[in-house]
This record gives C-alpha cells, structure tokens and sequence, in this order.
C-alpha cells in the first residue's frame, strides 16, 4: 500500500467509526459526518472561519517555536554539563507535573487577558516536555562521537555546531510532534476565555448556542489543523534528517 | 619522536597503564597488542591527548602533550564517523574547523577519495557504506589533515577476513608513501605481526616485551613460515 492509499484508508476509518457512533448515539449532539462536511463550506463562505483558524494557527506556532528554542537549548546545556544537569534536573522533576492552568490568575497578572497569556500558557506547558527529550538525546550520543570531534580538533563550539545539534534533530523532530498535539489540546482551552477569535473559541461558541453541526465542523478544522502541522514537521524531518531514512 | 616518561592511566581504583617508560622513534611503524583491558587503547587515547595521564608525561618532538595536537590523526574502532554527514563532509570536516579554504579543501579531499577509490561515493551518507569503505572514510579524514602521527583502535575489528587483509594492505601502502608514524592498537596478533615494524606486547598495563620485526614492508608475509613464527613469538610473551 503506498503512501497516499494509507492516508485515504486512515480518513476512511475515521469517518466509518464517526458514523457508527453517529448512528449508535442517534441524538443532534452528534450529527452525522455529511451534513457536517456539507454545512463546513456554507461556514468558510460566511463567518470567516479562516479568521478563526489563523489566530490558532499564530498561537501554536508562536508557542512551540519559543517551547522548541528555550527547550532545546536548556536540554542541551543540561546534557552536556553534569553539573548543571545535577543541580536543575530535580527542579525540572517537580515543575512538570504541576497543572499550570492552575496558575491563570498570575498569568493574566503578568500578560493580560490577550494573546500573551494564551500563548504563555501553551509554552510553559509542552517546554518541559522538550527540555527532557533533548537533555537524554544529548545524553544517549556515544562517547565515541565525542572522542572522534576531540581528535579531529574540534572547539566547544564545533562540536555544538556539527555533533550534538545535527545529530539530535531526530528527537527533537519526534518531541515536536507530541509538543504539537499537546499544544493543540491546551490552545482549545486558552481560546475558551478573553478572545472572540480562534478555533476553540469558534467551538465552544458554537456548543453554548447548541450549534453541533458547526461546532462539528470547528472540530473537523481544528483535526485537519493538526494533520496540517504533523505534514509540516515530517517534510522538516525528512529534509534535515535524510541520514535518518527521515520520513 | 615520542617520549613516554613515568606515564601512567587510572580510572577511580582501576589501573589502566602502570608507569610506562619507552620512546616511539620517528617515522617508525609500531603495533601496540595485547588481551582487552590491557591498557592499550588507554594509552592510544593518551597519545592522542584525549586521555589525560594520572601521572607523568608524553612528549613529542620536544613538546609536553597537554591536549589534542593537530598533527596526530587517530582513527577510531568504529570508525568514528558521523552518520548525519555524508562522505564528503566527513572527510572535510577536519579541515573545515581548521579554517581552511574551500579551495584547498576541494583539491585535497577529492585527491585521497580518488586515492582510495571512494570518490564515487562522495555523496552518500554513512549507514550506506560497506564496512572496509566506511573505515576508508576514516581514513580520509585523518589523513585531510596531514598528520606526522596516525594512530589507529583496532581499525579492522568490524571488517570481514578479506576485508581485513585489504585494509591492512592499503594501511602498509599509506605508510610507505607518506612521512608519518604509525601506531596501531590491535588484539589481533597476525595484524600486529604484519603491520609493526616493532611489535609492542602488552599485558596488565605494562610493556613485557618488544619484538623486532624483520617481516615488516612485505605484503606477501603471509605466505613466509617466518611470519607464523613471529605470530607464535608474540604469543609466547602474551601467556608469560
């Protein structure tokens, strides 16, 4: 089966399962996924639901970008210094369980109610997730690699440069992955308070005026949004990670 | 040439190299054997100035070894290639941290890949290499760097038996051709055998003995009954 078989197969499973529970839970909350698909036209036409989608679509990528920079470069500094790795990491342990969402009042203290709080709060929830995968990638490079850059000559710098940074991207790429999908889950929340525009906003708009088959649709976008990003960061991958069989 | 003086390798309690005295003459081959854990890669690295001593010193050409030099090239067992760079860019890279111009880079790198019959490979990445290519690369790259000094981990452990045989062959070629030093660290006795003029034994971090080696420069050894002889006498003061 080639690649793009695979692809129509996976739409076509998730459409049979949203029909069989369609037709199982047989209630307008779940409307089923023609009418859905149909009235999504009638609502790119007029509500400016590209709107919606461009002010998550910034969030995200605002977010993660700043997640993906601070992130990799404290897992890297941890993973290459024992000592500061054995003086933060326990820090790191206890801040990552910690709901952050439990701290919104001290962020809208400090970023107001727009854009910065949400995009914050999204950033201070999937860093931690960053820092450890790339402080064990730095951790797991073999001690061989090390003495070869040693032994052709190689500064700090160089070794950053052409040993650790290149040869972590495929972790790195595989975090950003489980980074996005988290990320998407606590953009949906950050767009229910102080804002009239985003994807979570348009969905949970729709629900309180009991609009399912738009809140569906919202949804279906919201779905597609994701699968947009995932695409992104494979062909990242497969450009900068080629000696990997990057996908 | 290279002094060693009262040099010695710990790790924790472990003594790697016990107080080792003996001096590496210049533009000399030597192949350093003995069993694993006898100290002898401990002591590669230390050549190489990766490994720092516990105690006493090396000197080259007149020069206490405090680090890395840029005349020793070293390659490694496994090769000690980076998969995320291609052929070329391993070969260059020693080069290319040095500052050396695009130019000159071009002209050497394509020199010794042609040499070595690599060149068509150039823009392939590691994992797709045979393992006698791959340790040419190694090659390549330690000798981009014209070193006076090659030091060599088991360079054909990973290799097959014929792949072995050639790579030694073309190690003997480049040492003839070239105006270096050669230490090789192997456990394999027939490859010391053929590779060192002087045959270093090794056994619980020290030196027990140090054979001359009149074989050395003929590539058809192996069919002589004096180079099994010589295999039998590097074994001789091993089991001592």
């Amino acid at each position: 089966m080639n690649k793009k078989s695979n692809e129509l197969y996976g739409l076509f499973t998730v459409f049979l399962l949203w029909y069989i529970i369609y037709f199982a839970v047989n209630s307008m909350s779940v409307p089923s996924p023609h009418v859905t698909l149909m009235n999504l036209m009638n609502i790119f036409d007029g509500e400016s639901l590209i709107l919606h989608v461009g002010y998550s679509l910034y969030r995200i990528i605002v977010s993660v970008g700043l997640a993906l920079v601070v992130g990799s470069a404290i897992g890297i500094t941890l993973g290459l210094n024992k000592r500061v790795d054995k003086v933060f990491l326990p820090g790191i342990y206890v801040l990552f369980p910690i709901p952050k969402a439990a701290f919104l009042p001290a962020i809208f203290a400090v970023f107001g109610l727009g854009d910065g709080s949400k995009i914050f709060l999204i950033f201070v929830i999937v860093v931690f997730q960053i820092i450890i995968t790339t402080r064990d990638a730095v951790k797991n490079l073999s001690e061989e690699v090390f003495v070869s850059a040693m032994s052709i000559g190689m500064s700090k710098k160089d070794i950053l440069r052409h040993i650790v940074v290149p040869s972590i991207l495929p972790s790195i790429f595989s975090s950003v992955r489980v980074t996005v999908g988290i990320a998407l889950a606590v953009l949906f929340f950050s767009e229910t308070y102080a804002t009239s525009y985003g994807i979570g906003y348009f969905i949970i708009n729709k629900w309180s005026m009991i609009e399912y088959v738009d809140m569906y649709g919202g949804i279906v976008v919201l779905s597609f949004m994701g699968y947009l990003l995932f695409r992104v960061i494979d062909r990242c991958e497969g450009h900068y990670c080629k000696w990997n069989g990057g996908s | 040439m290279i002094r060693c003086k009262n040099s010695s390798i710990t790790y924790g309690d472990t003594v790697a190299v016990k107080t080792l005295n003996y001096n590496f003459e210049t533009n000399e081959s030597y192949a350093i054997v003995g069993k694993s854990g006898c100290g002898k890669t401990s002591l590669l690295y230390a050549l190489a100035g990766i490994r720092q001593l516990s105690g006493g010193t090396i000197e080259i050409n007149g020069q206490v070894l405090e680090g890395t030099r840029r005349e020793t090239g070293i390659i490694l067992q496994n090769h000690g290639l980076f998969l995320w760079k291609n052929v070329w860019e391993n070969a260059a890279i020693g080069l290319k941290v040095r500052g050396i111009d695009e130019a000159t880079i071009e002209n050497d790198v394509t020199r010794l890949l042609e040499k070595l019959n690599i060149y068509e490979h150039r823009d392939k990445y590691i994992h797709q290499l045979s393992g006698g290519q791959q340790q040419r690369v190694a090659i390549v790259r330690a000798l981009a760097t014209k070193p006076d000094l090659l030091l060599m981990d088991e360079p054909t452990s990973s290799l097959d038996a014929i792949a072995k045989e050639e790579f030694q062959k073309l190690i003997l070629n480049i040492y003839k051709t070239s105006e270096l030093s050669l230490i090789v660290v192997t456990h394999d006795i027939e490859e010391a055998v053929f590779l060192g003029k002087k045959i270093i034994v090794m056994a619980d971090g020290q030196i027990k003995g140090v054979i001359e080696n009149t074989l050395f420069g003929n590539s058809n050894c192996r069919n002589e009954l004096a180079f099994y002889k010589k295999c039998l006498r590097v074994r001789e003061i091993l089991e001592t």
